[in-house]
This record gives structure tokens, sequence and C-alpha cells, in this order.
């Protein structure tokens, strides 16, 4: 009896170690490199004549937007093999590969008598020898070139990378002008990457913090025109306004829009002390949300707009607290050593920008709402007022010169801390505010 | 008057007198502690003892919009105080009311902003070109671009010319004699080395040997060893006959290690050599890019399976996501495919792999881990 157990015992035994040498080798991977994906834009294709022009722009467009995302690179024409490619033809992917390029984006433009501007284009992943998605097109006027390649840039970015779109979006700042002493400001909304300039408003009055809404129709601000700072609303696309009636006798600002653009959250000034408000937008009806004797300001709501984020001196250094809309005790979550201001919620959630002041130095950074995993993406004399991009991959934020002719402009970088760059408007600017994609 | 009452008599009227004169009644009263007590609203009363959050109604209407101004030159001499030109100041201000016939002053817009339409029409099957068959199974042998056909220039087949040329004659350089003589390099004996030590030493005092011999050890000595001794004390005395079960002892000896038991059937991965492990993992790592991963990618970790080829090469077919841990499925899909492109970049010309051990990495499953990633 002994003999067949022992004997079955060894034939288990010796059939999972069989199995065990066929199973397959299992490595793992810790180690990896981070550096821009390689990527390909050969000229569009040109479907007529009167489209040239066009599909040259948008390809380089397409381009740049994709370089200054810090995730791609671009392999120069110079290098490719295959000096023609156009939208029907199939893709030789030996070609690409040779020259080490990763993605490949190919399009075709063709314009209509009509002024109808039609763009189709494909995405493929050179290495797996794949087109990644399906093929997409997009119709516009001709007068949307600069829509239509962000557009196109956005569907690149988005389907290698995984993370949403910015390239089709406005950005509302504040553009000054003038001596430092007597600068100039007035409201001003460009495209993501500093074209296409427009002013919202004059530069009679002083105009601070624009906060532009989610659905990218609508800006708050605050204005010094009656003398004192209060809180106006304006409507983009019809240039009309309104002041805000936040009180009678105190001084309004810092307004920031509820993600449903209904209510906003503000602070407001009476006798030497800042709380913060909440107002319904189709009432006027304001409510105070923070009793207390500090200065309570800068507020922002979370995305799903059931809790604030801002700022408070309450503790005896500037820091920064968290409460539900709905009322109760602020909780502090920054700890570290130094002040804390102007948070603003990232859009996916997981995290809050913030300014932080140490050590002589301004920085724009990131937390945890818990406070944990903070993070200095910038530094310099003067950085502050971030803003997130729609898809809360990027922070723009205002940075200063130092001196007597110092003055601000805009940077933008990637939550990585990586791919800081200058926007280069060709004046100053400062408190940027990012809007939606557009639809 | 007896002389008792004079001197009472003259005793209270000192008395009386440095009451007067001796300014104890101008003397200032003694400070007492004062506690400055603020009085707060009933309003306010209520709220601390409530602790709730009143409604601030500003009844006030909303103005109505103004209308867009006329685009006219501003004056850009107008003054601006520059000491606003900062965070909303902390200090106490003085505050006007702000009467509801305060004007707007006028504002001057530009233009309002023109928004261009875009029509997306997302996922629309575009006729795809005849894409050239996917190489089967192995990735292509040579990231060199392969030769395309050319079409013929001559319309007309042309007559190959006579085979007259010899092209050895233009290639094959003539013999020339030798400008400068080549260095001859006189033969010499082997000699010994001049590091030949002089005294014998011996194998024992060798240590490098020493070292040798001991790495080629077996772990543990082949020769059974004693017996476990048992708690029961034998009695010499009285011998006992003793029934050794052979099955049992052979078990005794086996988990006692006293025996030179072979080494168990390993798996794949305790088959092949750490080196060759760590070399795949070299190889695979610069092509692994997370570069242009999205930040949830970044926590995700995907387990990649696939095969190889004897060459070391992976088939492109095989290649599959075998699971994720720590991300969604899009976040999975798109570090699936960065590990995908990690693999064939750098498993084009094949990894260096023992082909003697082709069974034990026939098969492989890559785990992707990014956690030491996200820090960089």
């Amino acid at each position: 009896m002994r003999l067949i157990y022992f004997g079955v015992l060894a034939i288990v035994l010796w059939t999972g170690a069989v199995l065990a040498q066929n199973g397959p080798l299992k490595i793992e991977i810790t180690d990896g490199v981070i550096e821009p994906l390689t990527f390909a834009v050969p000229m569009f294709e040109a479907k007529n004549i009167e489209a040239a022009a066009i599909a040259t722009k948008i390809s380089r467009l397409v381009a740049k937007d994709l370089t200054n995302s810090g995730l791609f690179r671009e392999i120069s024409a110079n290098r490719f093999i295959a000096q023609r490619t156009t939208f029907a033809e199939a893709v030789r992917y030996p070609d690409w590969r040779a020259i080490n390029t990763q993605a490949l984006v190919t399009a075709s433009v063709e314009t209509s008598s009509t002024g109808r501007l039609t763009v189709k284009f494909r995405i493929f992943d050179v290495f797996s020898g794949v087109q990644l998605g399906r093929g997409m097109q997009l119709s516009g006027s001709t007068q949307a070139v600069r829509r239509m390649a962000h557009k196109v840039a956005d569907q690149v970015y988005e389907r290698i990378t995984g993370e949403g779109p910015y390239f089709d979006s406005k950005i509302v700042f504040v553009s000054e002008s003038g001596p430092k002493d007597k600068r100039l400001k007035r409201l001003a909304i460009m495209d993501f990457d500093g074209e296409n300039v427009q002013f919202l408003t004059g530069n009679k009055n002083i105009v601070l913090a624009p906060r532009i809404s989610k659905d990218g129709k609508k800006v708050l601000y605050t204005s010094f025109e009656t003398g004192f700072p209060q809180i106006y609303l304006l409507d983009i696309s019809t240039a009309g306004r309104k002041r805000l009636p936040t009180s009678d006798d105190g001084m309004g600002f810092s307004p920031r829009f509820s993600p449903d653009s209904k209510r906003i959250v503000y602070s407001l000034q009476q006798g030497g002390n800042s709380d913060i408000y909440l107002m319904d937008l189709a009432t006027a009806r304001s409510k105070r949300m923070t009793l207390s004797l500090a200065i309570d300001t800068a507020p922002s709501f979370s995305p799903d707009g059931r809790q604030i984020v801002f700022e408070s001196d309450r503790s005896g250094t500037q820091q920064l607290y968290l409460m539900p809309v709905s009322g109760g005790t602020p909780k502090r979550i920054s700890f570290e050593n130094g002040r804390y201001g102007t948070p603003v919620w990232s859009p996916r959630g997981d995290l809050i920008a913030f300014t932080k002041q140490s050590n002589g130095r301004f920085n724009i950074g990131v937390m945890r709402d818990d406070g944990s995993e903070e993070r200095l993406l910038s530094g310099s004399f003067l950085d502050e007022g971030p803003t997130w991009s729609p898809n809360g991959r990027v922070i723009m934020f205002a940075r200063q010169t130092q001196g007597p002719k110092g003055a601000p402009s805009l940077y933008s970088v990637d939550i990585t801390g990586r791919n800081l760059r200058a926007l280069n408007l060709g004046a100053p600017a400062s408190d940027p505010s990012w809007g939606p994609v557009q639809p | 008057m007896s002389p008792g009452t004079y001197i009472s008599f003259t005793l209270h009227a000192s008395l009386v007198g440095w009451l007067l004169f001796g300014g104890d009644f101008d003397r200032k009263p003694l400070e007492l502690p004062v506690t400055e007590v603020s009085v707060i609203s009933s309003e306010m009363f209520d709220i601390m003892l409530n602790n709730t959050v009143p409604i601030v109604d500003t009844e006030l209407e909303l103005e109505p919009e103004v209308a867009v101004a006329q685009p006219a030159i501003e004056d850009s001499q107008a003054s601006a105080d520059p000491s606003i030109d900062v965070a909303p100041q902390r200090d106490t201000q003085v505050l006007r009311p702000i009467a509801s016939t305060d004007a707007i002053p006028q504002t001057v817009l530009d233009q309002p902003v023109r928004m261009e339409e875009v029509v997306i029409i997302p996922s629309i099957d575009l006729p795809m070109p005849e894409i050239e068959a996917d190489t089967p199974e192995p990735l292509e042998t040579s990231s060199v671009p392969k030769p395309r056909p050319v079409p013929r220039i001559a319309p007309i087949a042309v007559v190959p010319p006579a085979p007259e040329i010899d092209v050895g004659d233009i290639t094959q350089d003539t013999a020339t004699p030798q400008v400068a003589p080549a260095e001859v390099i006189q033969e010499q004996t082997a000699k010994a080395p001049e590091a030949a030590a002089i005294e014998i030493v011996t194998e024992a005092e060798k240590p490098s040997d020493a070292v040798e011999v001991s790495r080629l050890a077996p772990p543990r000595s082949v020769r059974p060893q004693r017996r476990p001794k048992t708690n029961t004390p034998i009695d010499e005395a009285t011998p006992v006959e003793v029934q050794i079960d052979p099955l049992e002892a052979a078990l005794a000896e086996a988990l006692s290690g006293s025996v030179a038991v072979p080494e168990p059937q390993m798996n794949a991965t305790e088959a092949l050599a750490p080196h060759v492990i760590r070399g795949m993992q070299l190889a695979i790592s610069p092509c692994w890019n997370l570069g242009a991963s999205s930040s949830a990618s970044l926590f995700t970790t995907v387990v990649v399976g696939m095969q190889l080829t004897i060459e070391g090469k992976p088939l492109a077919k095989s290649i599959h996501l075998v699971g994720y841990e720590g991300g969604d499925q899009l976040s999975a899909e798109r570090a699936f495919e960065t590990a995908q492109r990690a693999i064939k970049e750098c498993g084009v010309e094949g990894f260096k792999l023992p082909k003697d051990q082709y069974t034990a990495w026939q098969n492989m499953e890559i785990t992707f881990n990014p956690e030491k990633m996200r820090m960089r």
C-alpha cells in the first residue's frame, strides 16, 4: 500500500515539475526611459490646389502642438525615406522603423467650392505595424484652420497617451502694458498656444483674476471700476457684462465658478474680515460659508461640486483648507513649512495645485486633497496663480521677473515637473484661466 | 477738666488735622484690573450659540447687461493705481457703500470673440488602403528598409551588353612592389612569464584555487551523516533487535538531508541563470518608453505574454495582455501598447538567449511595473 502511495506521490511531483518547467519564463521590468515619443507628420495630402497651403499649415500646426506638449518629438522630414506619403497609400512600416519613428500621422485636406474644409486623418503605431483606432474626419469652414489642426493634434495626443485632449482650448488672462508703476490691465482671451489674442475689456480699469466657466462661455473677474474691487460676469460671445451683487458694503473678489457654472464662490471683505460666500447666479442670493476672524479667500470647487478648497490664515499662517459646500468645519490639508495660497482643484479631481511661498521663493506645486504627495513643479522670484488644462495634465501660471523692469509672463509645466515652457505673447500677461476643450 | 481730657482733645485734633491737611483724601484710588468686553450683535450671538451660518440676502437685482459699446480709442494715459496691482489688501479700509445709481464705467471691447465651427465626425470608416500583409510570425529581422520595386526606365527591353568587359580587370588592383619593406618581426621563442614564482606554492596555500574549489563544491556533503540522536536512551545492556523498515529509513534520510538529494525540478524562471534574466531586462528597458504615457498608465502594471523563436525574436501575433493591476481598462490598454512597443522595438534583432535552454524561455510573461518610473 505504501509503495502505491509513494508511487502516486512521485508521479504527481514529477508532473508538477514538468509543468512548471514548461510554464512561461517570468520577468519583471521596473526600469524604463522617460523620453518623448518620436512621431512623423508627412505633409498632409492636398486633394485640390486650393487646399495645398491649408494642408501645409495644418500639418505644421499638428506637429507643433504635439512637440510643445513635451511628450512627443518630431522626426525631421529630411530623414524620411518615404518622401511622398499619400493618404490612400499603404504605410511602409519598415521605412518608418528605419528612422526610428514610433507614431505616424497621415491625412488629406480638401476644400469645397462652398468654403468647407474637410480633413481626414489616420494614426499608426509604426513598431506594432497597426493603425491606432479608426480613421477620422473633421469638417469646418476654411476660417477654422487652426481649430482643425488643434483637433487633429488632440486626437493623436489622446489616442497615443490616453490623456484627454487640451489643444483646442482657450485661455483667458490679464494682458498688461505700460510701466510697472502705471500698469494697464485688460482681459484677453487666446488659443492655448498664445495665438489669436482678443481683448475682452478696455484698459481703463484694473482687472484681476479672470475665471472662465466650465462651458467656456462666461468669465468672472474682479474689477476696480467703482474704486473698490467688485465681481463682474462677462459673456464672451456677446461681450455683455454685469456686476454681481455681492454686498452693499464690502469688497468682493477672487470668484470662481462651480462645475455646473450655476453658482460661484467668492471672497467678501467686510470690516477688515474676509470670508467665503456662495452665490446662486439665478437668484443672486449669497450664503456665507466661513465664519472666522481670519482671512479666508481664494476658494475653488472640487470637480464634483461638493467641496471647496481655500486659503486661510486662521492657524496663524496662510494654509489650505477643505470644507463641504453644504457647510461644516474646515479641515486643514497643508502642513509643510511655508505659506500656501491660490489653490485650484484639478478637473480630474486627483490633485490640487497651489502657490507656495517658502525660503524666499514662490513655487507652483501639487498635492492630493488630503495634503499628501506634495510636489513642487516650479520655483522662481514670483510664481503664482496656477490654472489647470482641461485634461488635468498641464498647469499654466504667471511668473514675474525681478527688478524695476520686471514683468509677468505665462508659463506652462507638465504635472510631472517636466517641459516648463514660456508662452511667448510679446507682452506681459498674468492671471491665466484655462477654458474647456471646445466642442 | 482733667489732664486726660486735654490729652485726648489734643490727640483727636491732631488726627483730624492730619486727615484734613495730610492729602490723604486727594490720593488716587487703587487701580482695579479691567477686562475689555466687546459688544456683539444678537445675530452674532445666535450664530455663536447655534453654530449656524446665516444667509446673507443681498436683495439686489442683477444689473442689466451693459450694451456692447462701439470700439473707441482709449486714453492710454489713464491713471492706474499701482498699489492695487497685488493681491487684495489685508488692511482694513474705509468702505463706501456702492450706491445703486453708480454708473458702471463704459467698457470698451474690441469685438466679441468669434468661435469657428468645427464638426468632428468620429469613427468614420474611411476606406483603408491595402496594407502589406504583416509578416506573419516573427518580426522583421532587420530595421534596414527593404528595397522597393522600381519601374523600368526603358519601355522596351534592351539587349544586354556584350560580355566582353572583364570585371576582374577593372576592380582588381595590379600587383605593385611594396615601396617600404614591411617590418619583419623576429620569431621569438616562448619564455616563461616574468611573474612566474620562484618558490613552490602548494595547492592548499593558493587562495584563488581554493576559492575556485569552494565554488565547485556541492552545497552539502554527499556522505551520509550520523543518524539523529534519539531522546530515549538505549539500554546498551539489553540489545534490542531493531526492525528497520527500509522505506521509513529512506524517508527519514531524505527529511534529515543526510543524503545527496537531487535538486527539485525548477520552473523556467529558476532554470535560467540570473544573468540571462538580467540580460533580458536590460535588453527591454531602453525601449520601454513611458514619456508619452498618461498619468493613469503610470499607475498601471501590465503583464504581457509572448512566444519567441529559437533566435530570440518575439512572435508578433503572440504578444498579448495577460493581466493588469492598478488602473482601469483604458489605462491598461495604453500601458500594454507601450509595453508591446518596447518588446517589438528592442526585439527586432532577437534577444540574446541561450539556445540550448530554448524550452525555458520559449514562452515568456513580462511584468511591466512602472512604480519606480513615477518618481522620476
